[in-house]
């Protein structure tokens, strides 16, 4: 008798049922791995949005949950899932919540390094919405071939230390002249100080010494003596600044994709501060004429500007 | 639902808010806010100093370090900077400005401004430069147009338009007191403070100054002359579109005036007193689109009374004038794309003069005038820019005027462009002209008319064309400004003397004197008419040359031929009315970094100032200012001496009665 070999089982079926289980769970995984949280639902978070998640969609993944934490209590953050936070008060939440992975976008340089400074465990990416200063010397030299030194006002907020700075700028090839100030009131006899006929002023995102109220008595003062101030956002330059490196809320979003994909796991990101790496130019080219600048597109500025950078 | 902050937010908004609170710039932005957050447009087309590449017409721009370097204390001597620009002073009255020509006692064929406001005054239309409630230390810089243009600023704006721009309060802090002395009593003492918090900014100075201006020459009138000015300045902005601007000031002073021992001109005091209130709004809707509107008083009071001896009897003389004048104007701006951008305004304007010596009558003559203004401007292709100017006014002696202008801009490369503009300009008679009536009377009988403005005069008129280049040369780091121009003057307002019969004299009147005339002091009188035409052509060249380190230089020419037109007879003077050549010198050297030398020299030939003026021959005169800057960048005042007119008196107005005097002074200037 001739005992028949038991047969193999069949797989086929488990094969399929578990290529699909896989399916649904690279799906799943996909779509919630990344999560939003925002503080409110401005037109900046939209904009950011909206290019966030289309750069996402393109690179095969997609945005699972978005918190605006102004109209709902705070999540509690689900276990291998990345957190891109808007902001440094989202960020603060997100942290605190106990998530193991955040990337904090639209946040200045200030705000990102004292959350990083909390962050014993490593679990925070920042890119910041300040421009590296190498990047904004550059273009100024490009700008203004004439200025001989650059001119710093410093608050007590300031987003970089003086020493950095002043070692920015030598590196650059500028004199730096850098001032503190502590009251609004010490504003233009700092700036009186600072401003040689051979200086530019570098505003620098700093809310004590560059803010609405200031603005005036900076653009004017500086007007006055027919020195140009580098902006750091359009509206700056729109106020009256001659020209100004910034990045928008899609250009980060760009990055924040990049930087989320460059691996398999979207969860292995780079962590730590990082520098805005797409940006936009803009010059008001009214008060460049007025104040006997060089004549330069914003196109021409930006691709000298890019080269600069690609010859680092 | 608002969640309590984490703690690890609660200790960053307390960063935050101790980072803050370190400064009285207190603000809710967060950090990131301030990527985003809109801010007010500051430099807006209103701010900016007028670009000479675009303008439609020939600017000189007088900056902040030209005047601190020229070491002049007087408004009026800052014009001796631009090309072409005539400035005198004689010791009967307030110096005098006259470009090309036609320039008389009474400067009135170029419209001045201080920060928008006219003060040309409504009866002699000159300015009282040295009554004006602002000092040289308030200025920030002078932008002149060298030419007519009333396209712009309506009737007036004849010959030029100077327009004084002060400091504003946002762009000083702190305090600063000027000292200064020299010989020939000269004193001048002023304080500047400055203020404010967030939304507010305001200044005020206050001055006392005294010099003797005019010592008698060959017997002629001596001049000494003191002010008080104070002024004030206050900037609000109530929201990131809007500032609020509250100007006012005033001078109280005397001119010590008249010929020693002159029974009938005797020296003593004029007194004066002249105040302002400007109220303006600016509201911005882009950098190149804003609203304005404002509005201001002004007035100013003359008192000067002597007695001359009559015979039987003693004949009082009350030199009594007052003005008023009060102005409403509105402006709107826009860019509407890319090509296109329109100024659109609006003004009315009432003044008042009220004089029993100059009208005979206590009544004031009032006048009422209103003008639309507006100016097109169409960037054809990249290069070419187009300029049409208008202004559609009612002056209250002269009517209905029209004033256009054409101007095509063409851009040689980004910093040089050629200008060719032509167009018309009118000045309207002044109430002195218009209106005068200068009479002695006693029991309702006149003794003697002196002037008599029986008819309005048709309002002068200019047809002007000029072709100019302006450029930078990055190589050489040279500003240049040429141009040449031809400009037609017709229906020049001359004062005619006649007499009445029976005379002796030549002129007789072809008009009657009124019934009550009986002429026991007199039988002569002045008419104001239109009494001929001339032709200026010419050229003007500036070169400005800057080197950090080294310093400035800044070279001026002019070249003027007048000649008359037509057959009616008219002042032979008048084609000598301009010196054919003109030149100025500015050499500004950086000694260290805290001591500058600055020496200006200014050279005219032969010109004849008419009616109270006369010849002035060739000559020069320069000055020299050494100082030593205080403080980083100077910035903190500076110790200096001043020495004007290096090579002693010198004819400026009127070869035969007064010698503009040498002055030496020192200056010290504190900031803190």
């Amino acid at each position: 008798m001739t005992r028949r070999r038991p047969r193999p089982p069949d797989l086929t079926a488990f094969h399929l049922l578990f290529g699909l289980w896989l399916m649904l769970a690279w799906t799943l995984s996909a779509a919630g791995v990344v999560d939003v949280w925002m503080p409110r639902s401005g037109a900046l978070q939209q904009e950011f949005l909206a290019a966030f998640e289309g750069a996402l969609k393109e690179k095969g993944h997609n945005v699972g949950a978005i918190h605006d934490l102004g109209v709902t209590p705070r999540p509690t953050p689900a276990p291998g899932k990345v957190i891109v936070a808007l902001g440094r008060d989202a960020t603060a939440q997100a942290l605190d919540a106990g998530a193991t992975a955040v990337l904090s976008v639209l946040v200045s340089r200030r705000d990102a390094l004292a959350l990083h400074a909390d962050d014993a465990t490593g679990k925070l990416g920042a890119i910041v919405l300040d421009q590296p200063i190498p990047r904004r010397l550059a273009m100024l030299r490009i700008l203004a071939p004439d200025v001989a030194s650059v001119a710093v006002l410093l608050g007590i907020s300031a987003p970089e230390p003086a020493a950095a700075l002043n070692q920015a700028i030598e590196a650059a090839g500028f004199t730096p002249r850098l001032a503190t100030v502590e009251r609004e009131q010490e504003i233009v006899p700092a700036l009186e100080r600072v401003l040689t006929p051979d200086s530019a002023l570098l505003a620098t995102p700093d809310p004590g010494i560059f803010n609405r109220d200031t603005v005036m008595s900076i653009l004017l003062t500086s007007y006055r003596h027919r020195r140009p101030v580098i902006g750091f956002t359009p509206a700056y330059v729109r106020a009256g600044a001659v020209a100004g490196v910034f990045s928008t809320p899609a250009d980060i979003a760009l990055q924040a994709t990049q930087l989320l994909t460059a691996q398999d796991d979207l969860q292995a990101f780079k962590r730590g501060i990082l520098d805005p790496e797409h940006f936009r130019v803009a010059i008001n080219q009214r008060v460049s004429r007025s104040l006997g600048l060089p004549e330069i597109s914003e196109d021409t500025l930006r691709t000298r500007l890019l080269d600069w950078e690609a010859g680092r | 639902m608002t969640l309590p902050p984490p703690p690890r937010t609660a200790r960053l908004a307390a960063i935050a808010v101790t980072a803050l609170s370190g400064s009285s710039a207190i603000h809710a932005e967060t950090a990131e806010s301030l990527f985003y957050d809109d801010i007010p447009i500051v430099l807006t087309a209103s701010r900016l100093a007028q670009s000479t590449y675009d303008a439609p017409a020939p600017v000189t721009i007088i900056d902040r370090e030209l005047i601190e370097a020229s070491g002049f204390t007087e408004l009026h001597d800052l014009l001796r900077l631009v090309p072409g620009f005539q400035v005198a002073d004689w010791a009967s009255g307030s110096p005098t400005v006259a470009n090309h020509g036609m320039g008389d006692a009474y400067g009135r064929r170029i419209k001045v401004l201080v920060d928008g406001r006219t003060v040309n005054n409504s009866f002699w239309g000159n300015v009282h430069w040295q009554d004006l409630p602002i000092r040289v230390d308030d200025v920030e810089r002078v932008e002149v147009v060298r030419g007519p243009n009333g396209a712009a600023h309506g009737a007036n704006a004849y010959q030029g338009v100077v327009n004084i721009i002060t400091r504003s309060p946002r762009t000083e802090s702190g305090n600063t007191v000027t000292v200064r002395a020299g010989h020939r009593e000269m004193k001048d003492v002023g304080v500047r403070l400055n203020g404010g918090e967030e939304e507010l900014d305001w200044r005020i100075t206050a001055s006392h100054r005294g010099a003797v201006n005019f010592l008698s020459f060959e017997g002629e009138a001596a001049e000494t002359i003191e002010r008080n000015v104070a002024n004030l300045q206050v900037l609000l902005q109530p929201s990131l579109a809007d500032e609020i601007r509250i100007q006012a000031g005033s001078t109280v002073g005397f001119d010590d005036t008249g010929i020693p021992d002159s029974p009938t001109e005797p020296l003593g005091k004029r007194r004066i007193k002249e105040n302002y209130l400007q109220l303006s709004w600016l509201r911005s809707f882009g950098p190149e689109s804003e609203l304005s509107v404002q509005f201001y008083h002004q007035d100013r009071a003359e008192r000067k009374h002597w007695v001359i001896p009559a015979g039987a009897f003693d004949l009082p003389v009350r030199q009594d004038i007052d003005l008023q004048r009060d102005d409403l104007e509105v402006q709107w701006t826009r860019r509407l794309d890319e090509a296109w951008h329109v100024l659109v305004g609006a003004g009315v304007r009432r003044d008042a003069t009220r004089s029993i010596l100059y009208f005979s009558s206590d009544r004031p003559e009032v006048g009422v005038q209103w003008q639309l203004f507006s100016s097109l401007t169409w960037q054809a292709t990249d290069r070419l820019a187009v300029n049409v100017g208008g202004n559609l006014e009612h002056h209250y002696y002269s009517g209905r005027l029209f004033s256009p202008r054409l101007a095509l801009t063409y851009a040689l490369a980004p910093r040089q462009s050629l200008r060719f503009s032509t167009g018309t300009a009118y000045r309207a008679p002044q109430a002195w002209e218009a209106r005068s009536f200068t009479s002695v009377s006693f029991a309702d009988q006149i003794l003697a008319i002196t002037y008599w403005a029986r008819e309005e005069p048709e309002p002068e008129r200019v047809r002007f064309v000029e072709l100019g280049y302006t450029g930078h040369i990055d190589a050489l780091n040279l500003e240049l400004d040429a141009r040449v121009f031809r400009e037609r003057f017709d229906r020049y307002i001359d004062d005619r003397a006649c007499s009445f019969p029976p005379t002796s004299r030549n002129v007789v009147c072809d008009y009657d004197p009124p019934p009550n005339f009986v002429g026991l002091l007199g039988r002569t009188a002045v008419n104001f008419v239109n009494a001929g035409a001339i032709v200026a052509e010419g050229a003007e060249l500036r070169a400005d040359w800057r080197q950090p380190g080294w310093g400035r230089i800044v070279f001026t020419q002019s070249f003027v031929n007048i000649t008359a037109r037509g057959n009616a007879p008219q002042d032979p003077d008048l084609v000598h009315s301009a010196p054919a050549s003109m030149s100025g010198l500015q050499v500004i050297k950086e000694l260290t970094s805290s001591w500058r030398a600055s020496l200006g020299f200014y050279y005219a030939t032969e010109m004849r100032w008419l009616n109270d003026g006369d010849v002035v021959p060739s000559g020069g005169r320069t000055d020299l200012k050494v100082a030593r800057l205080l403080g980083p960048n100077g910035r903190d005042g500076e110790l200096a001496v001043t020495a004007q007119s290096l090579e002693g008196a010198y004819p400026d107005f009127h070869e035969g009665d007064f010698r503009h005097e040498p002055s030496l002074f020192a200056t010290a200037r504190l900031s803190w």
